[in-house]
């Protein structure tokens, strides 16, 4: 927190979450009317979590190699890659605040609190979405790091949970959609919290969207751990010591 | 080369100062050489409009046919377009104090504005190129078809597309130079601009006063023009109202560029420049 300041934060970036959440929601009006705005609604408030879950994530492992500690953490006791998860954990809730905090404004200027509100006791789902946002996001930053290519794989991440994630794109119209997207955070989530709002179970989506999430951790894991083995063993690449 | 015969046949060696059209061009050439290679080019000229195309087209509950299309390619090419402007415009500037090389741009005997012209303009030009071949590709896939009756005028919009692009991101990138909080800026400027500049989102989807605003921005009158081009008769009035947002936006932005340096240079902090 100290390192972002509240105001620039807010400010810019929960402004910028906002803006796209409307205009997600606007552009599901365009689609198709007042029932398209609701469904992209749905979607739109948990792709609110990625520019911290999946974006902002990134600057996490990116600071000890940027500020040069990285060798300190490398010659820790635990093993890198869990201090990063422990230090994620803000970023994580942040996403999940901003959802709700631009589901909050879009939902009132486009009279759709009450959608908001069947959404509500979802929110485990919510949760379970960041968690999943913020394993990929830790692994999509890891080959990346030291190189000029940091933003284009968080950027492409999120362009491809955007047009995979059944967030916008109504899921059960395309196979390679569905499929690609089964992978992929906030597709088991935003479907949970659809059949959620149409009174029907969602714990087997939650389920889902866990499984999504400790599968990309795990992915994470040993990324970090062979770069981190690379690292001490060649002396090169950017995490050696 | 040139200079004054000191009588021996030798010759005094006066560089020649190059003159702004040269400085323009060699500048803008640079950026795009620069920015041909950049990942940011990738992900805002491919990336995003694909993402983009895709979130406007297939979930609609009908299928786009003939002057729609014209009108949705055009609005995902301005929207995309504009956010790249907003991006590199602001990462030039930024690039160029980080490398320490604006300070010597504006200690040259080439005024820096006209390098800093031309290196926008290279780089917007590109942002268009790859844009329009991403959406042609993404088209493709799709099936989309957009009808065009009148080339020569979608040709020229696209050309005012670059000369507008090139005047926002020389503004925008001169605002947000002096803070620290630029890129965070730029960020939180460039999707009000996809949700007020009538591209992927109709002006009739605001409320009045909204629409007000939306034509304080280029993009909406460049929309009108360019979807004009689809089926006629061609909206040259949104052209003028192009020109005439472009044309605020150049004068802001020399004018803003040219207080900034003459603050550093009677403030003494041209060096961190």
């Amino acid at each position: 927190m100290r390192e972002n300041p509240w105001r620039p934060v807010v400010v810019t970036s929960q402004f910028r979450i906002v803006a796209e959440c409307l205009l997600f929601t606007l552009l599901g009006v365009v689609a198709g009317g007042r029932a398209g705005g609701d469904y992209s609604f749905v979607g739109a408030v948990f792709l609110a979590s990625t520019y911290y879950t999946v974006s902002m994530i990134s600057d996490v492992p990116m600071r000890d190699r940027m500020e040069g500690t990285y060798p300190q953490l490398s010659r820790a006791g635990r093993p890198p890659y869990l201090t990063f998860v422990v230090r994620s954990l803000p970023v994580v809730g942040a996403g999940a605040v901003a959802a709700v905090v631009a589901g909050v404004v879009v939902g009132a200027v486009t009279g759709r609190l009450d959608i908001l509100v069947a959404m509500a006791p979802g929110v485990p789902l919510l949760v379970a979405a960041c968690v999943s946002g913020g394993a990929v996001g830790l692994f999509v930053i890891a080959p990346a790091i030291g190189t000029r290519y940091d933003a284009l794989t968080y950027n492409t991440m999120t362009a491809l949970i955007v047009v995979f994630s059944g967030a916008l794109i109504p899921t059960g119209r395309h196979g390679v959609l569905d499929a690609l997207g089964g992978v992929l955070p906030l597709h088991h989530a935003i479907a949970g919290s659809r059949a959620a709002m149409d009174g029907q179970p969602w714990g087997a989506y939650l389920l889902a969207e866990m499984a999504v999430a400790a599968g990309w951790a795990l992915v994470a894991a040993f990324t970090y751990h062979a770069m981190d083995r690379r690292g001490r063993t060649t002396g090169r690449g950017a995490f050696s010591s | 080369m040139s200079g004054p015969d000191l009588g021996d046949g030798a010759q005094r060696l006066v560089p020649r100062r190059p003159s702004a059209p040269d400085a323009v061009v060699a500048s803008a050439a640079m950026q795009v050489r620069q920015n041909l290679v950049h990942p940011m080019t990738f992900a805002a000229g491919v990336l995003n409009p694909l993402m983009f195309l895709a979130i406007v087209v297939v979930p609609r509950e009908e299928r786009l046919a003939g002057a729609d299309v014209t009108a949705v390619l055009s609005g995902v090419t301005l929207a995309t377009f504009w956010a790249a402007c907003v991006w590199g415009g602001v990462g030039i500037l930024r690039r160029e104090r980080w490398s320490g090389t604006f300070y010597r741009s504006v200690t040259a005997v080439q005024d820096a504005r006209w390098v800093l012209l031309g290196k926008v303009a290279g780089a917007t030009a590109l942002n268009l190129v790859v844009v329009l071949a991403s959406l042609a590709a993404g088209s493709l896939v799709l099936g989309l078809r957009p009808e065009v009756e009148h080339p020569a005028a979608l040709l020229l919009g696209f050309a005012a597309t670059v000369v507008s692009g090139t005047a926002a991101a020389q503004l925008v990138g001169s605002l947000l130079v002096v803070t620290r909080y630029g890129v965070a800026l730029s960020n939180a400027i460039s999707t009000p601009v996809m949700l007020l500049g009538g591209t992927i989102l109709p002006l009739t989807f605001l409320v009045p006063p909204a629409r007000w605003l939306s034509r304080t921005i280029s993009l909406s009158w460049l929309q009108d023009f360019l979807a004009s081009a689809a089926t006629g008769p061609v909206a040259w009035w949104a052209l003028g109202g192009a020109a005439v947002t472009t044309t605020v936006y150049a004068v802001l932005g020399w004018r803003l560029l040219t207080t900034m340096v003459d603050r550093a240079r009677r403030e003494a902090t041209l060096d961190l420049f």
